[in-house]
């Protein structure tokens, strides 16, 4: 046993450290509470900037930025409005912020559908192989290495690879329907990237990129949505920027000819459907990418039409030059490589561009939308029929294209084929004669 | 068949010019991209993967003719033909490409060639089958005579190649075009149409160059 004196010591002594440790919590408390305030006062000032530059509409009066969704019923909505904006300014989401801004949309879009979280990470990341796994994840591992990001390459990057398979193999078992579809490992390579490789909440925002903010069945078996948005795009093309539509329509006329009553696909297309599968991930540098992402997530897949648009319309002076397909063609491998190394497009100009060009939402587009999704008569005034198109699609079937399997997939054929009128319009004026033919 | 014939001009005088369009087919990872990128630009690199469609051109300057390839390279995943199907429509030439490697690319080539043989006659395009990847000799899994014989049987080119080392890529293409200059050369004379016969790959030592 201690004596007396011995305990008096250590009482003391503990007594001193304890006042010592109180008056440093008392100070970190106070410097906390001098932070809040300070934090508080610079969300202050980004709210007085951002209603500043808003277009002081009576929702921009509400507008209040917090760094995160203040609790309560409109906390969400006020932090989604306010980063919304901030998204909008030539500067965009600050890359410090953009891990925490993503995975605040997803958990809230989770939350949404009531999902037991911590159960989907043990079924979709489960050691134990599934029975559709094999398959998928053949096809999977085929792609790693092929993600564009330098990380994901050579030896020491087998953790980085492993990672990524574990993200894609549950992304496909979370969305059997969906499953894998190549340029996913690009953009989760990119995911990966900026939720600094934690595989869980990579999967987060693959969930809310593809379910909820794409299209619905964007990446379904028959890629059904991507083919309606790039008929889509066609028309946007004519409306938006009709000199260089009608120049590439005429260079695709002409190649038709040459080509002897061939088929040329609409000069665009190649290009657009790579961007709209990618998002833009294989053809501008990754900043400007996630710029356009974090558009994407708060806007929507409208933006991505936009940023096509936008591009297109920078491309345009240097296309209008070409005379013929093949010229184009060249000139865009030349332009596209540009876009790649930074040098044509810049992030700002290009944003800017997209928030300018036309109201939220897009005007027509949902029409446009929903034309090509449910009408599969989107021909052209000359030879504008209903019914007689519904036939057109099986008279196509039963002679000479074998390709179309079942309802679904005539109406997706025509459906994607409808803003490549111009090749159909010789083969529908030939079925008319043949129907005319008939009925006299 | 559909090309422009017009008249090109060389110092040994004019000469036709044709302009054919490839398709490159065969499963994912078995190296179409790669093949035409070495072709077209004689190098080799971890490419992405082909999301949709890409396209390469590619000018021939040979001494009977100048022929203009157009390369249609898709993707490989089933997912993307109902988006790809329109660019392999009206092609003079296909590539079917499987990897040595891996026997599953081969039969799944034996598909894409009855597919192929759904759309086009015979008449219509040049088939050519591709077992690429030799440089993964080691791990082979179709053999050259398997590859062969069933070239024979559907009256298909046939040649091995490896992208990455560089191996008879050149000499696909040319082979094609040859078969392609042929062809054009029978039509002229015979104008019924006519079933393919095999042509003999070692006599394709035509010198080309690049535009």
């Amino acid at each position: 046993l201690a004596d007396v004196d011995e305990l008096t010591t250590i009482k003391r002594e503990l007594n001193y450290r304890i006042s010592l440790q109180s008056a440093k919590l008392l100070r970190l408390l106070k410097q906390k509470d001098r932070l809040v305030q300070k934090v508080q006062k610079n969300c202050d000032i980004v709210t007085a900037c951002l209603q500043a530059v808003s277009q002081k509409r009576w929702v921009d009066t509400k507008l209040k930025f917090t760094l995160e969704p203040s609790l309560g019923q409109n906390g969400f909505q006020q932090w989604h409005d306010a980063l919304k904006a901030v998204a909008r300014l030539p500067t965009g989401i600050p890359k410090e912020w953009r891990r925490k801004v993503w995975l605040t949309l997803a958990d809230q879009y989770l939350h949404s559908i009531a999902i037991d979280w911590d159960k989907t990470m043990r079924f979709t990341f489960n050691e134990r192989s599934n029975p559709d796994d094999d398959s998928m994840g053949i096809q999977i591992v085929k792609d790693l290495h092929r993600t564009g990001c330098s990380s994901y390459c050579g030896q020491e990057a087998e953790q980085d690879r492993v990672v990524l398979k574990r993200v894609l193999l549950a992304y496909a078992r979370w969305n059997k329907s969906v499953g894998y579809c190549q340029g996913f490992n690009i953009l989760a390579a990119l995911i990966l990237e900026v939720m600094e490789g934690n595989e869980g909440d990579a999967l987060k925002i693959m969930i809310y990129l593809i379910d909820k903010v794409l299209p619905d069945s964007y990446f379904v078996n028959n890629l059904r949505a991507l083919s309606v948005d790039m008929a889509v795009f066609r028309d946007l093309l004519r409306m938006k920027l009709p000199e260089l539509s009608q120049h590439l329509d005429t260079l695709q006329r002409a190649a038709n000819r040459e080509s002897g009553g061939g088929y040329e696909p609409p000069l665009t297309n190649v290009f657009t459907m790579q961007w709209f599968l990618t998002l833009f991930a294989t053809c501008l540098p990754n900043h400007t990418v996630l710029k356009i992402w974090d558009s994407v997530f708060f806007e929507g897949s409208e933006i991505i039409l936009r940023v096509a648009l936008a591009i297109w319309a920078k491309l345009g002076e240097q296309i209008e030059c070409c005379e013929t397909a093949d010229e184009f063609y060249s000139t865009m491998g030349k332009l596209t490589q540009e876009m790649l190394e930074d040098s044509l497009i810049d992030s700002n100009e290009l944003m800017q561009t997209v928030y300018t060009m036309a109201q939220f939402p897009f005007p027509q587009l949902a029409e446009l939308r929903e034309k090509y999704t449910y009408n599969i008569t989107p021909f052209p005034a000359a030879v504008k029929s209903t019914s007689f198109s519904g036939r057109l699609g099986r008279t196509r079937d039963s002679d000479e294209e074998n390709d179309f399997d079942d309802e679904d997939s005539i109406a997706n054929a025509i459906g994607c084929l409808g803003p490549l009128s111009g090749f159909l319009a010789p083969e529908l004026q030939k079925y008319q004669k043949q129907m005319k033919g008939k009925s006299d | 068949m559909a090309q422009t014939v017009t008249s090109g001009t060389s110092p040994e005088g004019p000469r036709p010019s044709y302009m054919y369009k490839v398709v490159l087919l065969g499963s994912m990872s078995v190296g179409k991209s790669s093949l035409a990128y070495r072709y077209v630009r004689n190098d080799f690199r971890e490419l992405l993967p082909t999301v949709g469609c890409s396209f390469f051109t590619q000018t021939l300057d040979l001494d009977e003719a100048v022929v203009k390839f157009e390369i249609w390279d898709t993707a490989g995943q089933e997912k993307y033909q109902s988006v790809c199907h329109l660019y392999y429509r009206d092609a003079q030439a296909a590539l079917l490409v499987y990897d040595i490697a891996n026997k599953q690319t081969f039969s799944r080539a034996k598909l894409w060639l009855e597919e192929l043989e759904k759309r086009f006659l015979p008449s219509e395009i040049v088939i050519a089958l591709v077992g690429n990847k030799t440089d993964l000799a080691a791990e082979r899994e179709v053999t050259t005579e398997e590859g062969e014989e069933f070239a024979q049987t559907k009256g298909l080119l046939f040649m091995e190649t490896s992208a990455k080392s560089n191996h008879q890529v050149n000499d696909v293409f040319m082979a094609v075009v040859q078969e392609l200059l042929r062809r054009e050369k029978e039509k002229a004379s015979k104008p019924s149409p006519h079933g393919r016969s095999t042509v003999n790959l070692s006599a394709s030592g035509a010198r080309t160059r690049c535009c």
